[in-house]
């Protein structure tokens, strides 16, 4: 058995299955770690791996060959970061390999239900990033938001708000994760915080958080109050990061 | 009076608006302007209600020369009166947008001086909106009734999705409640909407350039319990209106007391009914995507089951087309089984090519079993009861709002129909507003 680390990039990991493929055609069993695990695990099988764009490609157009959209679903399931998803994710490849066929459809296979499951999560967490980011103004005029999502949504959200507000400077950045995504009108990219950068609270927005919150609380009927539904909808988690759950907001 | 106080006051006015959506309407951003609209819609977030919240959803102004009954922003009701100036609701809008709480702006009115004026302003903040913010986001507005055509068609040609709401499912109830709106100040804007859509479509398939009218396409509200209409009044109604206006939604709005009119269910007492309106959408919904005809969900009587979803409700009445072999059945079939849903119908359609589906299976692919077992057999595996009598199959599928659930509904028990509205109201002059449709 032979642990792979891999650099945790899109690439890092499609140049690990690439490795794991090749060992695997040799006889070898090949488990693909994120590196966060090495203090976990004996390094005494670890073999490292470095991305190499030309191994990784000739997988994605593998994938895609196999059935169009594969490498998509691959890539959200790969972004929900959930421990051993690597892992499923190579044994759904393999499994559509030997089968020359989309395994995406075999749904009742348990590698599929749980990549499906964790593409979900990604596209699921995805939406509630472009429901729930709550810009707050700096005197600059720059708006900020902070998120702290389970999956690493900021490389499928950036398009959407580049677009959507392409006037404005932005910053959102992933607290979990401190990366930061930059936008501004002629482009967007994401940065990783150094290990030293410090990360500056938001500024207090005023006038129209305050606005915000009053009407927040007057549109909901009182005749109609169901807090069970509201929690369905806003779970508890992403409410830190809600101006109209913060300070004074809304309970009747 | 400061924002502040405006924002509460029109912000509370708009509450009892049921339709939140932001949907329908896909545009892309300009670089460097502000806004696009998202073609699936994005709710921002939820209120203490459980209700969406994606739109601004305010008055342009809650004066009112309109005495209408069921109304909480009637002119014979004490309570404070604001207008927004239109250059301020769309600094407003805008602020709120740029900080990504909203989708756009929801605007609605009451009548200040005459409907004309009132649509006047509300089309001079869309203006300012689309042409000094340069905003690309979503609006959604609500025709006044009685406006002029050309205001209607000047707004359309501005906003997303525009709505007219039909208010009372029935002319009886309209001539009762809201004596100032007659049934042909509702259905001449929703038929004009209608057809200036289709002109500007059809413009569009020539022209890359043509103006977008009202792309989210319109849509109504009615507001359910006030009256004595029945379910099937209500249901034949909405159906009429999405095959006639080609309507995107018809929303229902509980009634919440609000007035005291003799008519009314009476202003302590009266539960909200939104069981009632909770059975209403689900029935909506099988009307337009399970391919459910409003008289086949209604074929029991004039009210709807409070105790069984209307599907599980079908099901119970046709034994004889249950059950179905989920290895086999075409979509629509499939779509008929309580517990299978559109995409589970879709999930079954597409597993089974790689293998025979048993029980298990589907319970793993997510078909709520619970339901379902009674009506499904998989690989010819039944694993419903072998009782099928009526009364018992009908105990095992009656939604118990008992088990913590009862939030949902707020201790809704089954509320019985206010008095039904006397001489030219009531059951028969029901149909009267589908004639109008049919016109």
């Amino acid at each position: 058995m032979t642990n792979l680390y891999y650099t945790p990039t899109w690439e890092g990991f499609l140049t690990a299955v690439f490795e794991a493929f090749d060992r695997g055609r040799r006889g070898e069993t090949v488990s693909i770690r994120h590196p966060r695990e090495s203090a976990e695990t004996s390094m005494f099988d670890a073999a490292p791996c470095h991305p190499d764009p030309d191994k990784a490609g000739r997988v994605e157009r593998g994938m895609a060959r196999l059935a169009p959209g594969l490498p998509e679903t691959v890539y959200m399931a790969w972004l929900s970061e959930r421990p051993g998803v690597e892992d499923d994710l190579l044994g759904l490849l393999a499994l559509g390999f030997e089968r020359k066929r989309d395994p995406r459809g075999d749904m009742t296979h348990p590698l599929v239900m749980s990549v499906s499951k964790a593409a979900r999560q990604t596209g699921q967490e995805r939406q509630r990033m472009l429901q729930f980011v709550r810009f707050v103004q700096t005197p600059e005029g720059i708006y900020v938001a902070d998120i702290e999502p389970n999956s690493n949504v900021l490389p499928l959200i950036a398009e959407h708000f580049h677009g959507r507000f392409n006037d404005q400077r932005l910053l959102i950045r992933d607290l979990r994760r401190r990366l930061v995504l930059v936008s501004r009108q002629n482009g967007w990219f994401i940065r990783e915080l150094g290990p030293d950068e410090e990360i500056p609270p938001l500024p207090e927005d005023g006038l129209f958080e305050d606005l915000w919150r009053g009407y927040f609380r007057a549109v909901s009927n009182p005749a109609r109050k169901n807090l069970r539904l509201q929690q369905h909808f806003v779970p508890l988690r992403y409410r830190e990061h809600l101006t109209e759950f913060q300070a004074g907001a809304a309970r009747f | 009076m400061d924002r502040m106080q405006k924002l509460n006051i029109l912000g509370d006015a708009a509450k009892f608006d049921a339709s939140c959506a932001s949907s329908g309407s896909g545009r892309a951003g300009k670089p460097g302007q502000l806004g696009n609209a998202f073609s699936a819609g994005i709710c921002h977030t939820w209120g203490a209600d459980g209700r969406c919240i994606c739109l601004l959803k305010v008055l342009q102004s809650n004066v009112c020369i309109y005495d209408c009954q069921y109304c909480h922003n009637r002119c014979s009701n004490d309570v404070p009166r604001a207008t927004f100036r239109p250059e301020e609701l769309a600094e407003l809008t805008v602020q709120f947008y740029r900080r990504n709480y909203i989708e756009g702006l929801f605007l609605s009115s009451g009548v200040i001086r005459n409907p004309d004026y009132t649509m006047e302003q509300m089309i001079q903040t869309m203006r300012i909106l689309r042409d000094t913010h340069k905003f690309g986001g979503y609006i959604h507005v609500k025709t006044i009734p009685g406006a002029d055509m050309r205001l209607v068609t000047g707004a359309g040609l501005l906003a997303d999705r525009v709505s007219v709401n039909i208010e009372l499912p029935s002319s009886g109830s309209l001539a009762l409640l809201a004596p100032d709106k007659k049934p042909e100040m509702i259905f001449s804007p929703m038929r004009g909407i209608d057809s200036a859509r289709r002109m500007y479509l059809e413009d569009g398939q020539k022209h890359r350039h043509a103006p977008l009218f009202a792309p989210a396409g319109q849509s109504t509200q009615m507001i359910v319990g006030a009256t004595g209409d029945t379910d099937r009044t209500i249901l034949r109604l909405s159906g009429g209106l999405y095959r006639k206006f080609r309507l995107k939604r018809v929303y229902f709005s509980a009634y919440i007391p609000v007035g005291t009119h003799p008519a009314l269910p009476p202003r302590e007492t009266a539960p909200v009914p939104l069981l009632r309106e909770h059975r209403l959408y689900q029935s909506d919904w099988l009307m337009r995507f399970y391919s459910f005809s409003p008289d086949e969900i209604t074929e029991n009587g004039e009210l709807l089951d409070m105790d069984v979803d209307p599907k599980c409700a079908w099901a119970l009445r046709h034994p004889e087309f249950f059950p179905v072999e989920a290895n086999r059945a075409d979509r629509e079939t499939l779509l008929r089984v309580p517990g299978v849903g559109v995409r589970s119908a879709d999930k079954i359609i597409e597993a089974r090519r790689y293998g025979p589906l048993r029980p298990e299976n589907l319970r793993k692919l997510g078909i709520v079993m619970k339901r379902a077992r009674f009506f499904l057999t998989a690989g010819g595996k039944y694993e419903g009861e072998s009782r099928h009598d009526h009364p018992f199959l009908r105990e095992l599928l009656t939604d118990r709002f008992d088990n913590g659930q009862t939030s949902l509904f707020a201790g809704q028990g089954v509320s019985a129909l206010p008095p039904a509205p006397e001489a030219p109201a009531a059951a028969p002059a029901a149909p009267s507003f589908l004639k109008m449709i049919n016109a």
